[in-house]
């Protein structure tokens, strides 16, 4: 009873194989999402003309929209499986992996590159120790409400998707990475490591090969707002490479 | 010579991660195992916030307020003890985060906002944009980074834990885990393992958890000769969004914010929990909300129950709720739903409460074997209070890293004594099993058979249980146990196999329900969130202990921990407290 979607799944048996499609008949019920499908497929094993087939390796973990791990493109749109309904998708939905990280299978790919990038910015604050240290931090409420915006980021990787300046001239790692900056630098002791961090994005895959597209903001599952966030950081740059020209950095 | 100690942390969620912090800076060469990537832990969908009696709102709330009211909450089979510590720690580990860089909510002058939650009298919960569990992974996992990068810690992600090694003494010596895109299986020896994997919530059809909290890792130890405890005890949430195959929790605190949850009428909507409710002096513990909601559900004239956030400051809502809403709207559009400005809500299962038996160490009962965070019991007693579970977590994983540090320098044989004999025969055996289990002839499929125990646990070990429907559920799982030797795989690859891994976790998942489902049989009372229609009343005289599960054979055996109540004696009903403000933070 119901409607059923065709799900035409862009497969990869390992990352040196050739991609192949097939096609799954999924019956629809009211609230079901993308990954609710998906995870049908693998319960049956079955492609569309009846032959039996391995389940679709997908990557997922809350299911609840909280941690990007589910972020594929979805009838060319990237988004999140666990938010997307089958509901808009009509008839049939094309599923393909993000295409800017290496294939691992499927619609898995290797994000590692992402933590990476994090840590070639030292995106963290230096912390003296895990003990206990001293009176509450006062943190001016606005900036505070400001960089929580920014530390919501789920590093599902839909901004590097987006990005126009994501491929292989730039070595520019994605939108993602200012997240992670802006997320430190009005906090009382992230900012201690601004100047450290501003230095290491005014090299080569850093701020100046952001290009402007803005297809980051338009495209961020969880609408964290990049195009301001990416002004701050051009301004705030400026300021510090005057000051690393001068020494006083 | 002191050599640096090896622990290896099973997990990178909350727990796990401040293990591995607190022993990499003590020192220890610390290896953490994560079969998600960072940032991707269960921890990081749980919206309840934290909590710690720093009693900035001039409330006369104290640590000592803090850890009563958690005893109350888990109907006095939390540790009490332990309990106390952890609230005595709670301010300074509110304090850590907000160093981190967890963009808590803030007051107007700037020091972290507290809001008040059902079950508490003081408002000492504190609250992060989108998930306050996902918050605290973010700024965790930049300093496991900051560990990586000054090379005191190594990080083994897409890693799934298989097995412990164990020496001819039963003590842990290592561990096995297979890589999951390549399927090398290896194992590692270690000074201490601590397991750091979270519960089993994940077994429960229509839960407000993720799949991923399997409890996998559990059931290995507890196959291996490690004590359970109240497997029987899961944390039920009282209003969760419902969609197609699990349920969304929304925070509690929304409730205490100008949220309501209502039964829809024609002339007047009936609230059941908020504002006016608790004006009322109606439900306050989260299992007695859930319980209020679920009776509104099961009974024909009201039916159904739907939460109205509309009352809720705008920017509270849009900071609490934002990730939400697109799932709200979604289920809503597919319901057919008319009234947008509601959401359908039912109870679900947030997380366990049971888990590895631990002592206030965070030692289990095999040596050299910690464990920590939802994987441990030891707080919570028969019933979580709002944003004590965050900081179980925490505080447990800082206890158990210091303790695993301590141990590990105080003992003569480490890491490198481990045979390599030892090691070899741990690696073949998991390697045999994998090809055994690739082997496998037969109609059954993992998938299936995980759904199937999903259906099981949320008809039988959901909020009214009852023990004829206990007993049919456990020949149920017996049925499942067999059916799962003639499960076969329909994914033969050698590469990135996640079918073959998914058949070991339903053989394990299957243990664990069979336990639980034996602990809720057994305890023949009602207590925090397990009711029995059967006994409703608690029983003190016989149940006011901990029960203690060891698995040995296929079979279950139990014995019954006594709870030391020295610190607070058992009321014959949990007390319904006066909140200091009226009506929420």
């Amino acid at each position: 009873m119901g409607s059923s979607v065709t799900l035409k799944v862009r497969r990869q048996d390992d990352p040196q194989d050739i991609p192949y499609w097939e096609e799954f008949s999924v019956e629809s019920r009211p609230g079901m999402t993308v990954l609710d499908a998906l995870v049908e497929v693998g319960r049956h094993s079955v492609a569309a003309d009846g032959a039996p087939t391995s389940p679709v390796l997908f990557e997922h973990a809350c299911g609840s929209g909280s941690c990007g791990a589910c972020a594929m493109i979805i009838c060319g749109r990237a988004r999140l499986a666990c938010n997307t309904f089958l509901a808009e998708l009509g008839e049939s939905a094309t599923l393909e992996p993000l295409s800017v990280f290496p294939i691992v299978r499927d619609l898995r790919v290797d994000r590692q590159g992402m933590s990476s990038a994090i840590a070639s910015a030292r995106a963290w604050v230096d912390l003296d120790g895990v003990y206990e240290h001293g009176p509450p931090l006062r943190f001016d409420p606005v900036a505070a409400d400001r960089s929580s915006l920014f530390s919501s980021c789920v590093m599902c990787g839909i901004c590097a998707e987006l990005c126009p300046q994501v491929n292989a001239r730039t070595g520019f790692a994605g939108a993602f990475l200012f997240a992670a900056v802006l997320a430190l630098v009005d906090h009382p002791l992230g900012r201690f490591g601004v100047g450290g961090m501003m230095a290491l994005l005014a090299g080569r895959g850093g701020l100046s090969d952001c290009a402007g597209a803005l297809a980051c903001d338009t495209g961020c599952p969880l609408g964290i707002p990049l195009r301001e966030g990416i002004a701050r950081l051009q301004r705030l740059a400026l300021g510090h490479a005057v000051k690393r020209a001068f020494g006083i950095e | 010579m002191t050599r640096r100690p090896k622990i290896i942390v099973v997990g990178a969620g909350v727990s796990g991660s401040l293990v591995a912090i607190r022993a990499a800076e003590g020192g220890a060469e610390v290896m953490v195992l994560s079969r998600l990537s960072l940032r991707r832990a269960p921890s990081c969908a749980h919206r309840q916030g934290i909590s710690a009696a720093l009693d900035t709102k001039g409330e006369g709330d104290s640590p000592g307020l803090h850890a009563r009211e958690t005893i109350l909450c888990g109907d006095f089979l939390s540790h009490q003890r332990a309990v106390r510590a952890m609230c005595d720690a709670a301010p300074g580990i509110v304090g850590l985060f907000d160093r981190m860089g967890v963009s808590f909510d803030r007051s107007p002058e700037g020091i972290v906002e507290l809001t008040r939650v059902p079950g508490a009298s003081r408002c000492r919960t504190a609250l992060a944009r989108g998930s306050t569990g996902r918050q605290l992974l973010a700024a965790l996992a930049a300093q496991l980074q900051r560990c990586v990068s000054g090379e005191r810690l190594k990080l083994f992600e897409n890693w799934e834990f298989l097995s412990l090694v164990q020496d001819g003494a039963g003590a842990c010596r290592g561990v096995v885990a297979v890589d999951t895109r390549n399927m090398e299986v290896r194992a590692f020896p270690s000074s201490a393992v601590v397991i750091c994997t979270g519960g089993f919530a994940g077994l429960f059809g229509r839960a407000g958890a993720s799949p991923a909290s399997d409890g996998s890792a559990i059931a290995a130890c507890a196959e291996a000769g490690a004590a359970l405890a109240n497997p029987e005890f899961v944390q039920i949430h009282p209003i969760a969004l419902v969609g197609a195959h699990r349920r969304h929790v929304i925070p509690e605190a929304a409730l205490l914010r100008g949220a309501s949850a209502f039964v829809p009428r024609e002339e007047r909507a009936i609230e059941i929990l908020g504002t006016g409710a608790w004006a009322r002096d109606a439900v306050i513990f989260p299992d007695e909300a859930a319980r209020q909601v679920e009776a509104c559900l099961r009974d024909p004239a009201r039916g159904s129950v739907r939460f109205d956030p509309s009352s809720l400051p705008p920017e509270w809502e849009r900071r609490h709720l934002g990730e939400l809403l697109p799932l709200a709207r979604g289920l809503a559009d597919d319901d057919g739903d008319d009234d947008e400005s509601s959401w359908r809500v039912a109870p679900a299962v947030g997380r366990t409460l049971g888990g590895l038996w631990v002592d206030e160490n965070h030692a289990t009962s095999i040596p050299r074997l910690f464990a920590a965070g939802e994987a441990a019991c030891l707080y919570h007693g028969a019933s979580a209070l709002g944003g004590n579970e965050l900081l179980a977590d925490a505080f447990g994983g800082m206890v158990a890293g210091r303790f695993a540090l301590e141990r590990g320098l105080g003992m003569a044989q480490g890491a490198d004594d481990v045979p390599a004999s030892l090691l070899e025969a741990a690696k073949t055996r998991e390697e045999d099993e994998s090809a055994a289990l690739a082997r496998q002839e037969g109609v059954e499929r993992a998938h299936e058979l995980w759904a199937a125990l999903g259906e099981v646990m949320a008809a039988s070990m959901f909020l009214e249980r009852d023990n004829r429907e206990l007993d049919a559920a456990a020949a149920k799982i017996e049925e499942l146990r067999d059916r799962c030797s003639h499960a076969a795989l329909a994914d033969r690859s050698e590469w990135s196999n996640l079918e073959l891994v998914a058949m070991r976790r339903v053989r394990r998942a299957l243990i664990l329900a069979k336990v639980a489902v034996a602990a809720a049989r057994r305890r023949d009372e009602s207590r925090g969130s397990h009711a029995k229609s059967d006994h409703p009343n608690r029983d003190d005289e016989r149940w006011l202990a901990v029960t203690r599960a060891v698995w040995t054979g296929g079979a279950v055996s139990f014995e019954s921990e006594r709870i030391d109540t020295s610190q607070l004696k058992p009321e014959a009903h949990r007390r319904r407290l006066k909140a200091a403000r009226n009506l929420g933070g």
